[in-house]
């Protein structure tokens, strides 16, 4: 039998005060199963560490249990050492004395009844541990990206470096929405420099190589190893291989239709913000030709249908009405708003400095927009008061942003969950943002809800930073130890696991007619192991045995 | 299927079952299907069997609806479709428990469905198999008086209480009635586009008027309904609680027949027939047998039972196969038919209603179960 070693962390005074470590380590003496109680202020530090490695060589420890807080924040940190010791990572077990005893159980007593209890099933299921060993396969270090606007462009900017093949694949010419923006906020710069300077370099790299107007026929395998399929539109076929997706196709405009659209479509002179900014950069003029005098920009349309706030409207709305006083100073601008939304540090100024500009807000409840031969004309109530009218020359309805048509193709590609409003499922929305359940998948730009051209970089970004960083160039890729396998002999092939599986990592072998688990892609959830009832499946790290002999002993 | 309407066939003699067979045979000739399973008495005439047919001759010693149920049809269907879809166009005549059985396999990739025509029939119930092959005579008279009655003495406990013995929730593809349709006729009733294309091909219109029919099966429906009621009130009584459960299964002589002839069970081999449970060393008994001041062998009795419940009793189609394979005669299909009709209403699922209705387990619904949330509320 391995020697087993006792750890207990102290961590600082929030164990040592509220548990009785003393009574424990007596208690736990008398096992002779353990060969040994260590005992530490605070294991997560530099020197804890040093004193855990030094404990587990003195004493040749082979097994460890550690007493100490949640395995979300320390398992890793404890499993390094272990590894540097020499010893197997995963005959470790961590007991969660902190969260689950010393910050809930009030009274001191209990507390450390209740470790000693959970100290002693561990104590019992680690004999019962197997040394997992990591498996590695080669991988591409390379680079899908999907979609040619910014967050496309950025990502393939960011991850292109030597070894490491970007293939850039855009579905129109390069640029996405951004080709239609003149201007960008809060800079107001303009985007159209700013927009070439971008491809110009994206172009010039060697690293990338850009497919547009290309149709992405299916693209095949996991992380390490995607294999695209690509038409070109010389008729071309094309294999790419590369470790790492991300998606990254712009949201859509969203255009206003049905009953309450504001004249859109009916009326000449009304506008979706898009389509005015796309308009030639000269024609500060009415349809007819007539020079602007005042122009209305309506917020919020389509807010109601699309049931979420885009947070990026308000602010581009604000960067037109300056774009338009800017270039014709005797326009007037009237801003009609229900809520501003102003995020961030820099909006409030922008806000201010729109004011400042002569830029007119005005609040309303209910607006609608009717013509006659020469005017537009604005009726509004605000709340509480009564209708008013106003006539424009133009109206602008600022509307929000939609999931790209082309959301639902790559969700079932990839296996990815949408939500309720068509946007792709991040993995988690504050841990995992740019992430989705598909290992090697990752979302930037509007795939995932609407935001503006600083959301779509930073997110390119972190996208780039997470493949960067996980595949490396002449580094094999390290697989999760702690996955699921399936008994071949015990599989009647029901695909219950199948159809549970988050992560697309099971499939039905038809010929065998069992389940088979991809490696890759098992993220050691343990779904399947709970739903199989021929008990086929099984987690490594989670076996019934250790399970059953955990809670016999909290029982005992 | 809004405007259905049934076809009459004159029964001739008062046999029921040759009735039955001309019409099969009239749909074989007419090469509706290639081959027919349905059950036939074995040669000793104390049993059935099903038989997979493709010679006409041989369709005349098939037997449509026998009085007892010894073998689940669903566990036949698996073992003729297990490794993959049928080529040749097979009618399948069975009780509709046993084809809601074959849905649930089917969702489980146990059956597959592909070319099998369903044919049920008003099943009034079955005998008890050990009570019938002790008089097998007495109780063929009897179950053709029931199939008329729709009520014998003798039928099993879980048939007294079945609420779902007609085409209801069974998705049959041609369904016979005799339920309100005079004595001396039968009703054929498509009840899918199968089975209406099958009646074309053999020619039959579909006039008759079903109402009567439907008026029947209400009533019926509203008996059991009573019936069940009733017993499921005095099951709780016998059974609630570990003391309870464990005289109710007192019998239980762990031999797993209601394992091996349960259609719903298809793992190939239980975790109560493998080596985790028996091969236990001695000290672990004798660890357990301290604690407790001493352990029956066989061991883990309630627990077999509890575990198969947990597996299957959301499938559960209440087809009493288990009950009738019991040699102790625990009436361990009536508690298994309880459980699941308290755990398939809390999803508000009928097992074998529906091929494309997924079973509670393999679906995530964020919102569902609150009343669970908090354990100290449940009583």
């Amino acid at each position: 039998m391995s020697k087993i070693g006792l750890f207990l962390c102290e961590c600082g005074p929030n164990i040592a005060e509220a548990i009785d470590l003393d009574r424990i380590a007596q208690s736990i003496e008398g096992d002779k199963t353990v060969a040994g109680i260590e005992r530490h202020k605070l294991l997560c530090s530099t020197d804890g560490k040093k004193f855990l490695a030094e404990g587990i060589e003195r004493n040749e420890f082979e097994r460890i249990i550690i007493a100490a807080c949640s395995p979300k924040q320390h398992e890793a940190t404890f499993m390094e050492v272990m590894s540097s010791t020499g010893c197997n990572p995963y005959l470790m077990q961590l007991v969660n004395i902190r969260e689950q005893c010393a910050w809930v159980t009030t009274d001191k007593k209990a507390a450390t009844d209740k470790a000693l209890v959970l100290i002693r099933a561990a104590i019992r299921r680690i004999k019962y541990h197997d040394a997992l060993e990591k498996k590695e396969i080669e991988c591409d270090p390379g680079v899908i990206v999907i979609g040619g606007g910014i967050a496309g462009i950025e990502t393939a900017l960011r991850t292109a470096q030597p070894a490491r093949t970007i293939y850039l694949l855009a579905e129109a010419t390069l640029g996405g929405s951004a080709k239609n923006v003149r201007i960008l906020s809060p800079t107001m710069r303009s985007a159209k420099e700013f927009l070439n300077e971008k491809i110009e370099s994206v172009r010039h790299n060697e690293h990338i190589k850009i497919f547009e107007n290309c149709t992405i026929e299916e693209i095949l395998g996991f992380f390490g190893n995607f294999v695209a399929h690509v038409h070109t539109k010389d008729n071309k076929k094309h294999e790419l291989k590369a470790g790492a997706v991300v998606l990254a196709l712009d949201a859509q405009q969203y255009v206003p239709h049905g009953a309450h659209s504001l004249g859109y479509g009916k009326f000449e002179d009304v506008y979706t913000a898009a389509e005015f900014e796309a308009l030639p950069s000269d024609s500060i003029v009415t349809k007819s030709g007539r020079p602007l005098h005042s122009v209305a920009i309506i917020h919020c349309v389509g807010r109601k249908k699309l049931g979420y706030c885009s947070k990026m409207c308000c602010v581009n709305s604000m960067k037109i009405a300056r774009d338009i006083v800017n270039r014709s100073r005797e326009t007037k601008v009237i801003q009609f708003y229900k809520n501003l939304c102003l995020p961030g540090t820099y909006y409030d100024t922008f806000f201010k400095e729109t004011k400042a500009q002569g830029i007119e807000f005005v609040r309303y409840g209910n607006i609608d927009v009717s013509r006659d031969s020469e005017h537009l004309t604005i009726r509004y109530k605000s709340f509480g008061n009564a209708e008013r009218t106003v006539p424009v020359d133009m109206v602008i309805l600022s509307t929000g942003l939609t999931p790209s048509s082309r959301v639902k193709d790559f969700a079932q590609m990839f296996n990815i969950p949408v939500d309720e409003y068509g946007f792709l499922k991040q993995e988690h929305t504050i841990l995992e943002p740019i992430s989705t359940v598909t290992e090697g998948v990752y979302i930037a730009g509007g795939m995932h809800g609407p935001g503006d051209v600083n959301d779509s970089i930073a997110q390119a970004g972190a996208a780039a930073g997470r493949i960067l960083s996980s595949l490396v160039p002449g580094k094999r890729l390290e697989l999760e130890a702690k996955t699921s396998n399936i008994s071949e002999t015990m599989c009647v092939g029901c695909g219950a696991c199948v159809d549970v599986c988050a992560y697309g990592a099971i499939t039905l072998d038809e010929d065998k007619n069992i389940s088979v688990v991809n490696e890759v892609l098992c993220r050691g959830c343990g779904n399947c192991a709970a739903v199989c009832r021929s008990g086929a499946a099984r987690h490594r790290h989670f076996t019934n045995r250790q399970i059953s002999q955990e809670i016999l002993q909290i029982l005992e | 299927m809004n405007s259905m309407k049934g076809t009459l066939l004159t029964v001739e003699a008062q046999n029921i079952s040759s009735t039955i067979k001309k019409f099969i045979n009239s749909l074989l000739e007419r090469n509706v299907f290639d081959a027919v399973l349905a059950p036939v008495r074995i040669p000793s005439g104390e049993s059935f069997a099903y038989l997979l047919m493709r010679d006409k001759a041989v369709l005349e010693q098939c037997e449509p609806a026998p009085p007892i149920m010894p073998i689940q049809g669903a566990r036949v269907l698996k073992q003729l479709t297990r490794r993959g879809e049928l080529n040749v166009k097979v009618l399948s005549i069975m009780r509709p428990c046993e084809i809601r059985a074959s849905i649930e396999l089917a969702k489980l990739q146990q059956v597959h469905l592909k070319n099998i025509t369903f044919l049920s029939f008003d099943c009034p119930g079955a005998f008890s198999t050990s009570d019938y092959i002790n008089e097998p005579d007495m109780y063929d008279v009897s179950f053709q008086k029931a199939l008329k009655a729709f009520t014998a003495k003798d039928f099993r406990a879980c048939c007294t209480t079945c609420v779902n013995f007609s085409s209801g929730n069974t998705p049959t593809d041609l369904h016979i009635a005799h339920l309100g349709v005079p004595d001396d006729k039968l009703m054929v009733i498509p009840t899918s586009s199968r089975g209406e294309a099958c009646l074309q091909a053999a020619q039959l219109s579909l006039t008759e008027d079903i109402s009567n029919w439907q008026e029947q099966c209400k009533v019926w429906q509203q008996r059991r309904q009573e019936n069940r009621e009733k017993d499921f009130l005095e099951l709780r009584q016998r059974a609630a609680g570990i003391v309870n459960l464990d005289a109710y299964f007192s019998d239980c002589i762990n031999c797993h027949n209601c394992m091996r002839v349960c259609p719903i069970c298809y793992c190939r081999q239980c975790f109560f027939d493998s080596r985790d449970t028996v091969r236990i060393e001695a000290d672990n008994y004798l660890i357990r047998a301290r604690k407790k001041g001493g352990i029956t062998f066989p061991t883990d009795t309630i627990l077999f039972h509890l575990g198969r419940m947990s597996h299957m009793s959301l499938s559960c189609v209440g087809c009493g196969a288990c009950e009738d394979a019991c040699p102790m005669d625990v009436p361990v299909g009536q508690v298994f038919n309880f459980i699941g009709d308290k755990i398939q209403k809390m999803f508000e699922y009928v097992p074998g209603r529906d091929v494309e209705e997924s079973i509670p387990v393999l679906t995530y619904s964020e919102d569902e179960l609150h009343e669970f949330e908090d354990a100290r509320d449940v009583s």
